[in-house]
Formats: C-alpha cells, sequence, structure tokens
C-alpha cells in the first residue's frame, strides 16, 4: 500500500515535472520570437523615421520657414520624431549653416541622424526665373527656378567644381610619361592592399589622362 | 536476533527514489536542450542583425561617394570580356580625385583613402568605411565603367549592392 502511495508520488512529481518546464519552452520560444520580430520592426522603423525628419527638417530649411529651432515632438504617422537644429555660422554667401539632428526613440532603440544643412536668406522678390541647367552634371534634370537654388547650387558644388577644374588643368599640364612617373610616385605611402596592382591602376589612369 | 515491527512503513523508499530521479534527469536533459536550443537561436539572431547594420552601414557609406562619382578605374571588365572583381575599388570622385576603397582582411574593415590627382601625399581616413566585414569584393560590371556592384560577407551572411555613378568624365 505504502510502496503503491510512493509510485503515485514519483509519478505525480514526474508529470509536474514534465509539464512545467514544457509549458515554460513554449510560452519562452512564442514571446521571444515576438520580442525579435518587435525589435526588428522598432530598428526598422526608428531609422525609417529619423531619415524621414532628417528629409522633412533639409525640406523646411529649403523653403526658409523660420522659427525652427523650436521643432521637436514632431510626429510621423503615430510616431514621435524630435528635430533640433544647431546654428553653427554663417557661409561665403552669408547663407546660414546648420548641423541638423533628427532623433526617433522606439521602445529601447533609437536613432540619431546628424546633417550639415545651409539655409539662404530669403528668395528675391519676385522670384528670378533661370533657365533649367543640370549644373551637377548628371543624368537626372534637375529644375532650377529661384535664384536661391542658383547660389545654393553653386556653393554646394561650386567648390567641388574648382576642384575639379584644377584636376583637369593637371592631367593637361603633364606628359603621359611625367603623369605616370608621379602616381608612381605615390606607390611608397599607398596602404598595402593597393601596392600590388598600382602599376596596372596607373597604366588605365595614363591611358585615361586628359589631353590638351 | 532480528527486530520486526507492525508500524506501517512511511515514506518512500531508495529505488523509488532513484526511478524518481532518473526520469527527472532525462526529462531535465531534454528540456535544457530546447532552452539552450533556443538560446543560441536568439543570439543567432541578434549577430546577424547586428552584423546587418555594419553592411548598410558600410553600403551607406560607399554609395554617397561612389554614385556622384566620375569613373570607376579599378576594377575593369577583362579584355575576354568576363567580370573582374576584387577587394578594392579604385574611382575618380566628383572632383577628379583618385579615391580608394579596400578591404583589410585582418581587422574586417573596408578603409578609405585619397590619391590626390596631382602634387600631394596619399590620405588614409582613420575611421574606416565599415567595420565587421569578413570579405568584401568589388564588381566591375558594365563596360563604359559606370557601373560597380559589391559584396560584402560576414559568418554566413551576405549583401550584394549596385551604384551607378551618375556624372560622366
Amino acid at each position: 500500500m505504502t510502496s503503491k502511495r510512493g509510485i503515485a508520488l514519483v509519478l505525480v512529481l514526474a508529470l509536474v515535472a514534465v509539464f512545467v518546464p514544457v509549458l515554460l519552452y513554449l510560452s519562452q520560444t512564442g514571446s521571444s520570437q515576438v520580442r525579435q520580430a518587435m525589435k526588428f520592426h522598432e530598428v526598422q522603423q526608428s531609422e525609417s523615421v529619423a531619415l524621414s525628419g532628417t528629409h522633412s527638417g533639409l525640406c523646411r530649411l529649403r523653403g526658409n520657414l523660420t522659427g525652427l529651432q523650436q521643432l521637436t515632438n514632431l510626429l510621423l504617422g503615430d510616431i514621435t520624431y524630435d528635430l533640433t537644429i544647431k546654428p553653427t555660422g554663417q557661409g561665403v554667401v552669408l547663407q546660414n549653416l546648420y548641423h541638423l539632428f533628427s532623433r526617433c526613440a522606439l521602445g529601447r532603440h533609437s536613432y540619431i541622424l546628424m546633417s550639415d544643412a545651409e539655409q539662404l536668406q530669403p528668395d528675391p522678390d519676385p522670384p528670378v526665373m533661370v533657365l533649367s541647367h543640370d549644373t551637377w552634371n548628371t543624368v537626372e534634370p534637375y529644375d532650377i527656378n529661384l535664384a536661391a537654388d542658383v547660389t545654393a547650387m553653386e556653393n554646394l558644388r561650386g567648390q567641388d567644381l574648382l576642384g575639379f577644374e584644377a584636376t583637369k588643368n593637371y592631367e593637361r599640364s603633364k606628359t603621359p610619361a611625367q603623369y605616370e612617373s608621379d602616381l608612381l610616385a605615390k606607390q611608397g605611402s599607398l596602404p598595402d592592399e593597393l601596392k600590388s596592382d598600382w602599376s596596372s591602376i596607373v597604366g588605365v589612369l595614363k591611358e585615361e589622362k586628359l589631353q590638351f | 536476533m532480528f527486530q520486526t515491527s507492525d508500524k506501517p512503513r512511511s515514506g518512500v523508499t531508495l529505488v523509488e527514489l532513484l526511478i524518481g530521479t532518473a526520469i527527472l534527469a532525462v526529462i531535465l536533459g531534454i528540456v535544457s536542450r530546447w532552452f539552450f536550443m533556443q538560446r543560441e537561436y536568439q543570439q543567432r539572431l541578434s549577430h546577424i542583425s547586428a552584423i546587418q547594420e555594419d553592411f548598410r552601414r558600410a553600403s551607406w557609406n560607399m554609395i554617397q561617394e561612389l554614385q556622384m562619382a566620375r569613373v570607376v578605374i579599378w576594377p575593369r571588365i577583362n579584355a575576354d570580356k568576363s567580370l573582374h572583381s576584387d577587394t578594392k575599388v579604385v574611382f575618380k570622385d566628383f572632383n577628379g580625385q583618385i579615391i580608394s576603397y579596400y578591404h583589410v582582411p585582418a581587422t574586417g574593415e573596408i578603409r578609405r583613402c585619397i590619391i590626390p590627382n596631382g602634387p600631394g601625399g596619399v590620405v588614409i581616413n582613420p575611421r574606416p568605411v565599415g567595420e565587421g566585414i569578413a570579405s568584401a569584393s568589388f564588381t566591375a560590371s558594365s563596360f563604359d565603367n559606370r557601373l560597380i556592384s559589391f559584396h560584402l560577407s560576414t559568418g554566413g551572411v551576405h549583401t550584394l549592392d549596385a551604384v551607378y555613378l551618375l556624372n560622366g568624365d
């Protein structure tokens, strides 16, 4: 009789020991997968909202909207994001320069994006119509219809275009042999990963060097 | 010599205890294996997520500059028109300067260096463009040398991206 009671007790204990961990396991499996999915969702969503926030801030700057420093707790759908603009000075044509911060926090994930931005003084009044011209020389058309756009693009790309002009002039001023030897002379200071193929790379550069 | 007792036995015998313990041990063994497998699965997912983030960051950095560049210098499609891949890419940027992204296997980094197309020395950027990348290869994908694709991989996770250079020579 006692022996039977003992066996029954052991069986009950064993059953409990089976069911409790199995239930725990099942609940943990389900909840962990849901958590993982939520984590991915939050990562993706906070990143997208922060990126959209940056675009929104840049559009506002482009539109010359004032009172930008108070842009906090904005909404994208039902998700909040912070937009902070920190003035950093003035550019060569007296445009205002900023650091634009866009932050979105969802759950335990937080994304902050920083971008350099510049805002030109209010547009001329009345606006000056300028012919459409592809200043960036890209394959995509870029319509310009405000003088401010032209100035902005000149500021953004002017320095780059001057640099491009300098490199073109340098190439034109050298004979192929001079150009090749100048580039080969830089091999010593190259990282190891580039050294092995450098002479072939210089061969291509020499072949495509701009002529007079 | 031997004393016997008429009192009924209470508790469990050693054999019953041993059987119970053995059953528990087997069950615990099975269940704990499931738990460890589950934990490993979660760790693997987190690891993959971190790698993908590294890839996204590296791709973003490279694409920003590459799409504004003018021409890819290296790698180029081979003379027999077969594809040419390398662990580095060399191109002329918007300013006409020679820029290279190259993979450093020892540190798992993609680094950037500027080779002035004119006077001046080579400048290696102090910060890597990408980190946590076990292998990287850049492939010339067009005859006009304006399309470059790159493949990054780490621990069985891969990404493949392509950039078309918007600006001409």
